[in-house]
């Protein structure tokens, strides 16, 4: 038995190493399931087929070439990929929490390949994560929309390319701990939070200006380079999306103004939990928002809320989605979805199109993923039950065309990097037991190494 | 007569043979190895041969030499003679640089600190700090070592890398063979202050290096008699220092020890158009491909994971013991080999690949450079790719294979002579020779020469960890048990909190345990490693993610 495993385990290693990592795109027929486009209503009993990982053809009766992957998804349910719009999976630094404006960094920087959090989260069915920076900054990192290509071991390979920037912006109880009380500087209140944004982009503005003078000839002198102002002046430029983990309708009021006086209109409200006191106000500015389904009251903050936000939202015209913001909850975002539908009523679509098509807008890849069309990219993850039923259980997750987690088949241990001198089996590693959200990782440490 | 002719010549040669070097009297700087198999370079044996060394130079091989009359004659048959390793990346003769914080000094600014409190020194160089009076210089030339490329240390741009001989009581100056040789990069934030995390150094790397592109051009620009209205360019030490390594002048270093790492100093080169050497390095493979493909030099450490034994399911004896592990256990055991068995094969996989790659000794302890090399070899690497990871090769990568990486006529006295072939399990290294001055080595097991088993630690001690802007004290009782020590340690901050450390090693160096106390709920791994005396110690102790910082205490009567 033991050689079995053993067996079991290195092909398992040789076959990760070799062929998965270096496959980034498949092929795979998937027949007989009732297919939930997201977009264009349900198909029943309907094939679907992926090929070089794009979405070729939805139609009854592909017949399979020889030598194609075959799944067969009869009495089972074929929906896109979940996609996560809040995550910090896969990363390994998620706080640089110095300074209350460190756009300069990007969480890209720092990806982790070998989490097997993404396996995991394949298990529940995600197969686009948005890996964030946390909220111990007003002005926090860029992040990184990476694609669950588990087995990989190039963290070039998890990227999505060609998804838009974007930018962790964060309001309230965080950036007011962490600098203001924990430094002594700005923000220490939420009045100063505002003028920290205020503040950046106008310098921002006058970095602009100096290197096009420079630029033009004006000047002589190459102006200082400061990463933190290039990525400060393309959120002004419009290049850059903006996620802005906030709780207070009156800070998210605050932040609509702030982005309107500066012109700035791309912005996904994250959190958000009095998002519904300002419904209307949302859905005017075009501001998007990411929810938790049923969390709150761990921070005073958080205790004005209720589980019908999403409901609320999505009825006021506001695109909204679901998110996890935790490796465990990221497991089962359709149980998340689900909730919508006690509180609040959302129909099956509009419950499903919070973790597929929505997401997908505030991530600005809707071009590509969030619903089951010909021509987009073939994430895809079947469900022996209706999705929304408390019975579902994913069975195939697949990500361009690659399966990626399959629950029958999958070697118990999916670890890829083992340390030779580890002491525990399991694949619980000791983590940090985080107060509130994931958010504030890595900022205990900073706080406790600085502040005696 | 003829016999008083013959005394006075002798008395002259005898008189002769004795030199001045440096000031001292020495007998002779004269060598001549006889009937020596030597190993000239990788892939070049010459059986029964003859080396004269004079001057610190290797003036003559060949079968038909004679012995010059002032020559010491070491007879060397059936011995092997190869050249003294070149270290590419090495830590020796250098004392880590003291954390301790001034606690009157102001505490720096956590967003907006000077370049110092960053960890940016990409000026300084070690030429006036490296002493090659330090035990680890000597540890280093006694396993075959010759020439080290000594990093500085600090952290996120310590300073600049210098090449030195492993010779004894020369100044540093004439010690040094290449002074400032390459910039030293790492990826270690800073403490408490920015950039405190790995992608917060990264977005330094970007800021710094463009702007001391600029502050060269601007200068450049400033410079020119045709340039009016122009203000004087504010430059740095800083920015300066980078300027040779923005422009290729220069090599980075750049300590990479596992896959992540490797890919983002790769992605830095991409971004930053550096020349870049990857160092340290630990596991390549699941980059390979892409280091290949940029063509960058690496240097693989000799440090190897401790060590996994293959359990041999006909050996009974071992049964009964495994019989207690569940099934996952044995999984986990089984993986936890495998991967071991990937870092073993690392160095034989860069040769296979022909990736060109040097040995670096920094991080491993020099007793243990020798059995790795044997674990290596043993999983695929061939004796030759050894021998050219620890001479050749190094010395292409430090500039230096005019002086030094072969034995070879013209080139510096840098060899080693060990009984049989270096390569074979028990082979002894008895003299090492660097620029023509000799060391004999002194093969004596070190447990008796130190003779510190006899210590007796068990009792109650009390301990200070500096910590920059505070202490943390506590006490630990150590109690002998039948082959080894039981520690509890308990910490003022919750006194109530006394735990059993584990992972106890006591070697004649020092004592290393892991206490992990619970500091506000989640356990911190705190390894201590300290140097045991009669009635007090000192150390460091190191937290993962925090750093090391420096630990005494004494006895508690």
């Amino acid at each position: 038995m033991k050689k079995i495993n053993f067996i079991l385990t290195i092909s398992f290693i040789a076959i990760i190493t070799s062929n998965i990592g270096a496959q980034a795109v498949g092929d795979v027929l998937i027949k007989n399931g009732t297919l939930l486009t997201i977009t264009k209503g349900i198909m029943e009993n309907t094939d679907i087929l992926i090929q070089g990982g794009k979405i070729k053809t939805i139609a009854k009766g592909i017949v399979a070439t020889p030598n194609m992957k075959v799944i067969d998804a009869k009495g089972q349910y074929v929906m896109p990929g979940i996609i996560d719009a809040h995550s910090h999976i896969a990363l390994d630094v998620v706080n640089e929490a110095t300074s209350p404006i460190t756009a300069e960094v990007f969480v890209g920087d720092g990806l982790d390949p070998y989490d097997v959090g993404i396996y995991q989260a394949l298990a529940g069915g995600v197969t686009i994560s948005h890996a964030m920076h946390g909220s111990a900054n007003a002005v926090g990192g860029e992040c990184e929309t990476i694609k669950h290509r588990y087995g990989v071991l190039n963290p070039d390979e998890l990227r999505m390319d060609g998804a838009p920037r974007t930018i962790k912006f964060a309001l309230g109880e965080n950036p007011i701990r962490v600098h203001g009380e924990g430094n002594g500087i700005v923000p220490n209140t939420r009045m100063g939070v505002e003028q920290v944004f205020r503040k950046g982009f106008s310098e921002a503005l006058v970095y602009k200006k100096e290197w096009e003078d420079y630029n033009k000839g004006v000047t002589k002198a190459i102006p200082v380079y400061s990463r933190r102002m290039e990525t400060l002046r393309d959120i002004l430029d419009g290049k850059i999306i903006i996620h802005c983990h906030s709780y207070r309708a009156d800070e998210i009021l605050m932040l609509m103004k702030v982005l309107k006086d500066f012109n700035v209109k791309k912005i996904c409200f994250q959190h958000v939990n009095e998002g519904f006191k300002v419904a209307p106000e949302l859905a005017e500015f075009g501001a998007h928002a990411s929810v938790f389904a049923d969390w709150w009251a761990y921070k005073f903050e958080v205790y004005y809320s209720t589980a019908y936000n999403a409901s609320i939202l999505t009825k006021n015209g506001v695109v909204t989605s679901i998110n996890s913001d935790s490796e465990e909850l990221i497991r089962h975002l359709y149980h998340e979805a689900a909730k919508t539908q006690r509180y609040g009523s959302l129909t099956d679509e509009q419950a499903l199109k919070l973790i597929t098509i929505n997401p997908a807008i505030q991530l600005g890849i809707n071009d590509r993923v969030g619903s089951l069309e010909v021509g987009k990219d073939g994430d895809v993850v079947i469900f022996n039950k209706h999705p929304l039923s408390i019975y579902a259980i994913p069975q195939f997750t697949i990500v361009d065309g690659v399966v990626r987690f399959d629950l029958k088949n999958d070697p118990k241990d999916m670890r890829l990097d083992i340390d030779p001198e580890e002491k525990m089996t399991s694949t619980y590693r000791e983590r940090h037991q985080h107060e509130e959200d994931k958010c504030m990782e890595g900022v205990f440490e900073f706080l406790f190494e600085s502040n005696k | 007569m003829k016999f008083k002719k013959f005394l006075t010549l002798a008395l002259i040669s005898f008189m002769c043979s004795y030199t001045y070097a440096q000031g001292e009297l020495v007998a002779t700087n004269c060598y001549f190895i006889q009937n020596a198999t030597v190993v000239q370079k990788p892939g070049t044996v010459i059986a029964k041969t003859n080396i004269l060394l004079r001057d610190g130079i290797i003036k003559a091989i060949g079968a038909a030499l004679t012995p010059p009359f002032d020559a010491k004659i070491i007879k060397a048959d059936s011995m092997y003679v190869y050249a003294a390793f070149v270290d590419a990346m090495s830590d020796a003769g250098i004392k880590k640089a003291e954390t301790r914080r001034d606690p009157n000094a102001p505490k720096p600014s956590a967003s907006n600190p000077t370049l110092e409190q960053s960890g940016v020194t990409p000026q300084r160089s070690i030429v006036d700090v490296f002493k090659n009076t330090e035990t680890s210089v000597s540890d280093l030339r006694s396993i075959g070592y010759g020439v080290a490329h000594v990093m500085p240390d600090g952290q996120m741009l310590p300073g600049k890398t210098s090449v030195f001989t492993l010779s004894k009581n020369k100044t540093s100056d004439l010690a040094v063979l290449k002074k400032d040789y390459g910039l030293y990069a790492r990826f270690t934030s800073a403490r408490g202050v920015a950039p405190s995390t790995m992608i917060g150094v990264m977005a330094k790397y970007r800021d710094l290096f463009r702007n001391a592109t600029a502050a060269s051009k601007n200068q450049k620009t400033f410079d020119m008699p045709t340039t009016k209205g122009m203000a004087r360019p504010q430059t740095s030490a800083e920015l300066t220092a980078l300027i040779p390594a923005t422009e290729k002048a220069q090599k980075v270093f750049f300590e990479a020890p596992k896959t992540k790492d490797i890919y983002r100093a790769m992605m830095l080169q991409k971004e930053l158009g550096f020349d870049l050497v990857i160092a340290g390095t630990s596991q390549v493979s699941g980059m390979a491909s892409a280091v290949k493909a940029g063509n960058f030099h690496v240097i693989q450490t000799l440090k190897l994971p401790e060590e996994i034994k293959e359990e041999s399911t006909s050996d009974s004896t071992k049964t009964s013991k495994k019989k207690t592990l569940t099934e996952e256990e044995k999984a986990f055991e089984d993986k936890k080999l495998q991967s071991y068995k990937t870092y073993v094969a690392e160095a034989s996989n860069l040769a296979k690949m022909n990736i060109p790659f040097s040995f670096g000794s920094m991080g491993a302890k020099t007793k243990d450079v020798k059995g790795n090399l044997a674990k290596m070899i043993k999983s695929g690497l061939s004796e030759q790719a050894a021998l050219s990871a620890l001479t050749t090769s190094p010395a292409a990568l430090l500039g230096v294979s005019n002086l030094v990486g072969t034995v070879e006529e013209g080139k510096l006295a840098n060899i080693f002579i060990s009984d049989t072939s270096y390569f074979a399990e028990k082979s002894k290294i008895k003299m090492v020779f660097v620029e023509g001055e000799l060391f004999e080595v002194d093969n004596k097991p070190k447990s008796e020469a130190k003779g510190n088993s006899k210590l007796d630690i068990a009792g109650t001690w009390s301990y200070e960890i500096e910590i920059p802007g505070m202490t943390q004290t506590g006490k630990m009782t150590v109690k002998k048990m039948d082959s080894s020590y039981s520690i509890s340690v308990a910490n003022n901050t919750s006194p109530n909190d006394v735990e059993q450390a584990t992972d106890v090693e006591l070697s004649d160096e020092s004592l290393t345990f892991v206490y992990s106390p619970k500091m506000g709920g989640a356990p911190i791994k705190v390894s201590f490693k300290i140097e045991m005396e009669k009635d007090k110690f000192s150390g460091t102790v190191t937290v993962p993610q925090f750093g090391s910082f420096p630990v005494s205490g004494a006895k508690i009567p």
